[in-house]
């Protein structure tokens, strides 16, 4: 464990950087050490950083999954940030090995709280993320249990982990066991999705290749 | 109908012309065969070197242009076939010229080359110099045979079923050179619709990958202004300016590109108060048309809101296969439409005359005094292409007419001539005729194009048994020669198996051709005619129904590929319309975010502190904004409104349609109301969230942890049917 977690940031947006200063300073335990335009300018220079805040959207085009790949090689963690995307990049950054996605207009000490727990090396299960894993295709012919798919949908609903808890009579630990479980068969889908279930997968979120049931 | 110089040459058309010169170059082939063993037995009149040199040049020019016509291009193809039909042109022209001092027993040889000629000529100037070479060539047989001798029967019954031949020729090449222009109108139609799809792909994905990035920025941008940190103004109202940039140029960018009906119309519609329905699927316009119906659509609201300010109004934008109409209706104090004063422009300019000056538009105006407005304006949408290449259908059936009346003429003139001929045998040639006829008028007769095998049957045993009658009874009852001129009648049965295979049933045409072949070579054997005139009596309907057989193939083939490319284009024109509505979706997206977002980003950019309730402006703001994109049908009145006052009361609220479209509308009203009735009374978190198909529930709600699910029960049959009396047991 850690007595300080090192946080940097890939955003276009300076004023962003700047916002997540603001909140890293306050935390105990977190410093603030740099902020990148892309990931290239990041992993450019030596590792200095734990933790890395990535911009789902980022102006260079550069692909979501890609861009967790190399700051993972790079050495640190990844917490993706997003404005409220689409799920179809919010899924493709969720296969990659990313501990959450995170909204950037979450409430200051849902997001503070959010940074403490992926400092930690935690995951970070998010409305967001279990949504659009709960919706991924992908992950319906996945060797999921009925149990983790209850708690996946529950998570998607809106639930905590101690509320998904309560609905479902376990323990909070044994839900956060589920989370992990989904999440580790979801990275190793989206290893092997890399290729063509992804391309048609794209294919038919962009509207180009007919999807099931369209006509 | 020449297509001399006629520029844009394409695949089909090349093919249809390179068949025909093939053609041409086998049937040239067989004549000279032919020729050549009259020339072995000397049956030849001594004719000058130079006119000998004008007919083996056509022949040369011919088989060189069947030889090299996958290899050159389109022009060398037709200058050769060009020249081959002149050699047979000048043939013709200069024979009185070159006829031998003691006269001719055989017109000359290229006479009965008319088929090749017809194919030649087809090809060289269509389908007029193709007929003219086949009745110049017929007519020229008969008068110097007249002038110079050799009006025997074997003469005239060949030049006349020579005549026959290239009939059928002139037809059925004509119909292929009508079925390659069609092929390549159908190719450039699905070359065009497959570019204009991947325009308009090209064109969505550019958008969408625009918008993504404006809404981004948008986003980043309330999300900070709301968040209240501790951010340098300066800053801020730099990054608000960047946005509000952002926005007018994708805006504006919008503008430039083809309109997108639908949106416009909505926006119009919008700005002037009044509702908005579209019927039917979004159809494309052109620019000019949309230009027209908008601008008509403009004053028409202007003319309404200004003479009825108080009236609901209504736009009814409508797609018909036929037609795209747009109705503006007011419930306004109306007016009589007879009593428009030519000085009132709105009305007779800008509308009515907007209308009618573009093609296929027009404007009606249904009002009385009391009782309120419809201004109609339509457009007819331009007709679709058959799918079938009508025209060649219809030139195939003038042909077909044509060669049945010369097959008439022919074969009654060979009847009557075999019976001057051979005395005492016009039974026999009446006989043959009637039966010929009969057959004919049965086939006319049949209801589909195909005939049913039963009556295929019928027509191949009256066919076949009149022709063995025929024979037997030519050489055991008359006792005439086997000559081509005693078997006129075989080439009339060959001529209705070519109708046979006309009519779609060209293994039967071919096993019929090969029945006549074996009827005929028995016949000459037996009666001990030499091999070299067997052959050449056989070889005509063989000629006959191979080469239209062939050419039929060949024509069935090219229909079938029209029928892919016409395929190909519909699912082109489907896919472009399509990402036409995707991109319309978009379009709407982001005048959206210009309506809701420049205003507060405008105030941001001013660079003054916010107030409280501003930032909650802001969130509430960015959080539509992201409605926008996760939300689908939940973004819908009434929980649109509640959710808006949440937020503004600083409640995160989340909306996620998970469901992909598959929930019915009168589903999504209840669950409107259900989730807005909560979310009414959320104190910090709430998340609704329409699930995807095939769970218990249909949606649900998690407000500040509390959990519940929307689930529709399905009145079961047995729940529905009226409760029974319950019998009484009386003890």
């Amino acid at each position: 464990m850690r007595a300080t977690t090192r946080i940097a940031i890939v955003d276009d947006h300076e004023l962003v950087a700047m916002a997540v200063q603001n909140l890293v300073d306050e935390a105990d335990g977190l410093v603030f050490a740099r902020h990148a335009t892309s990931v290239a300018a990041l992993v450019r220079q030596m590792r200095d950083a734990d933790l890395v805040l990535l911009d789902l959207i980022l102006r260079d085009g550069t692909d979501p999954a890609e861009n967790v790949r190399q700051i993972r090689d790079w050495g640190a963690d990844v917490l993706v940030l997003t404005s409220g995307e689409d799920p179809y990049l919010v899924r493709n950054a969720s296969r990659a090995e990313v501990l959450g996605i995170v909204r950037k207009s979450t409430p200051r000490q849902a997001l503070v709280a959010a940074l403490l727990t992926a400092a930690r090396g935690e995951l970070v299960p998010t409305t967001e993320w279990a949504s659009a894993l709960d919706t991924d295709p992908l992950l319906a012919a996945a060797p999921l249990t009925f149990r983790e798919r209850e708690v996946l949908s529950l998570y998607a609903s809106g639930l905590g982990a101690r509320g998904v808890a309560e609905q479902l009579f376990i323990s909070e630990n044994t839900v956060n066991d589920h989370l992990r479980r989904i999440r580790s068969l979801y990275h190793r889908l989206g290893r092997s999705a890399a290729t063509k279930v992804e391309l048609y997968q794209r294919g038919i979120e962009d509207g180009y290749v007919q999807a099931p049931g369209r006509d | 109908m020449t297509e001399t110089g006629r520029t844009g040459i394409g695949a089909g058309q090349r093919s249809a012309r390179r068949i025909l010169v093939v053609d041409s170059a086998l049937l040239i082939v067989i004549v000279a065969a032919v020729h050549l063993s009259f020339v072995a037995n000397g049956q030849l009149g001594e004719f000058p070197p130079w006119s000998l040199a004008i007919g083996w040049l056509a022949v040369a020019v011919t088989l060189l242009a069947g030889t090299v016509a996958h290899r050159v291009s389109d022009q060398v193809l037709r200058r050769l076939a060009f020249l081959a039909a002149a050699g047979y042109w000048m043939t013709i022209v200069t024979f009185p010229a070159a006829v031998p001092a003691d006269g001719i027993d055989r017109i000359p040889w290229t006479l009965s080359a008319s088929g090749a000629a017809a194919a030649a000529a087809l090809v060289a100037g269509g389908r007029a110099l193709g007929w003219a070479t086949v009745i110049t060539g017929a007519v020229a047989g008969l008068v110097y045979r007249a002038i110079y001798g050799g009006l025997d029967l074997d003469g005239v019954v060949n030049d006349m079923q020579a005549l026959l031949t290239g009939a059928v020729i002139c037809v059925i090449g004509g119909h292929i050179l009508a079925v390659g222009r069609g092929l390549d109108r159908e190719a450039a139609a699905a070359a065009a619709a497959a570019a204009l799809e991947s325009a308009e792909k090209g064109r969505l994905a550019a958008r969408t990958k625009a918008a993504a990035l404006v809404h981004d920025e948008v986003l980043a941008t309330l999300a900070l202004a709301a968040s209240g940190l501790p951010l340098p103004r300066d800053r801020l109202a730099a990054q608000a300016r960047d946005a509000v940039a952002a926005v007018t140029s994708l805006a504006d960018d919008q503008a430039h590109e083809p309109a997108v009906l639908r949106v416009a119309v909505a926006a119009e519609a919008r700005r002037h108060g009044a509702s908005f329905t579209e019927r039917g699927d979004s159809s494309s316009s052109s620019g000019a048309t949309s230009t027209a119906l908008l601008g008509a659509l403009k004053q028409a609201l202007h003319n309404s809101s200004r003479h009825a300010p108080d009236a609901v109004r209504s736009v009814v934008l409508t797609h018909t296969d036929t037609e795209i109409r747009i109705e503006i209706i007011d419930d306004g104090p109306g007016f009589d439409p007879t009593r428009i004063a030519d000085d009132r422009l709105g009305i007779r300019q800008s509308i009515i005359g907007r209308m009618a000056r573009l093609p296929g538009g027009s404007a009606e105006i249904e009002s009385a005094p009391g009782s309120g407005t419809v201004v109609r304006l339509r457009w007819a949408v331009e007709p679709e292409r058959e799918m079938t290449t009508s025209d060649g259908r219809v030139a195939l059936r003038v042909g077909v007419v044509v060669v049945t009346v010369i097959y008439l003429v022919t074969q009654a003139a060979c009847a009557v001539l075999a019976a001057i001929a051979v005395p005492g045998s016009w039974p026999l040639q009446l006989t043959q005729l009637a039966t010929a006829l009969v057959i004919l008028e049965i086939l006319r007769g049949s209801p589909q194009r195909v005939p049913t095998s039963s009556l295929t049957a019928l027509v191949v045993l009256l066919a076949c048994g009149g022709l063995v009658a025929g024979v037997v009874a030519a050489h055991v009852v008359y006792g005439m020669a086997f000559s081509y001129g005693t078997t006129w009648f075989a080439v009339a049965v060959a001529f209705i198996f070519v109708e046979l295979a006309l009519r779609g049933r060209i293994g039967v045409a071919l096993a019929g051709a090969g029945v006549i072949v074996a009827v005929l070579v028995s016949v000459g054997v037996l009666a001990g005619a030499p091999a070299d005139q067997i052959v050449r009596v056989s070889m005509r309907p063989v000629v006959l129904v191979g080469l239209a057989v062939a050419l039929l193939i060949v024509v069935e083939r090219m229909q079938r590929r029209i029928i892919v490319l016409h395929r190909e284009t519909v699912a082109s024109a489907e896919k472009q319309s399509w990402a036409l509505a995707a991109r319309s979706e978009l379009t709407g997206r982001v005048a959206e975010l210009a309506r809701t977002a420049l205003p507060l980003l405008h105030r941001i950019s001013a660079g003054t502190a916010a107030t409280d309730a501003e930032r909650s402006e802001y969130a509430s703001c960015e959080g539509d904004l992201r409605d926008g994109l996760r939300a689908g049908s939940l973004a819908r009145e009434p929980l649109r409104s509640v959710v808006a006052a949440a937020r503004e009361r600083g409640v995160d609220v989340l909306l996620l349609d998970d469901n992909g479209g598959f929930v019915e509308d009168q589903i999504i009203d209840p669950i409107l109301s259900w989730m807005a009735e909560t979310v009414a009374t959320s104190h910090t978190r709430a998340v609704g969230r329409l699930l995807p198909p095939g769970r218990q529930s249909q949606a649900s709600l998690t407000v500040d942890g509390r959990h519940i699910e929307f689930t529709v029960t399905r009145v079961s049959a047995a729940q529905a049917q009226p409760l029974r009396a319950q019998p009484i047991n009386s003890p």
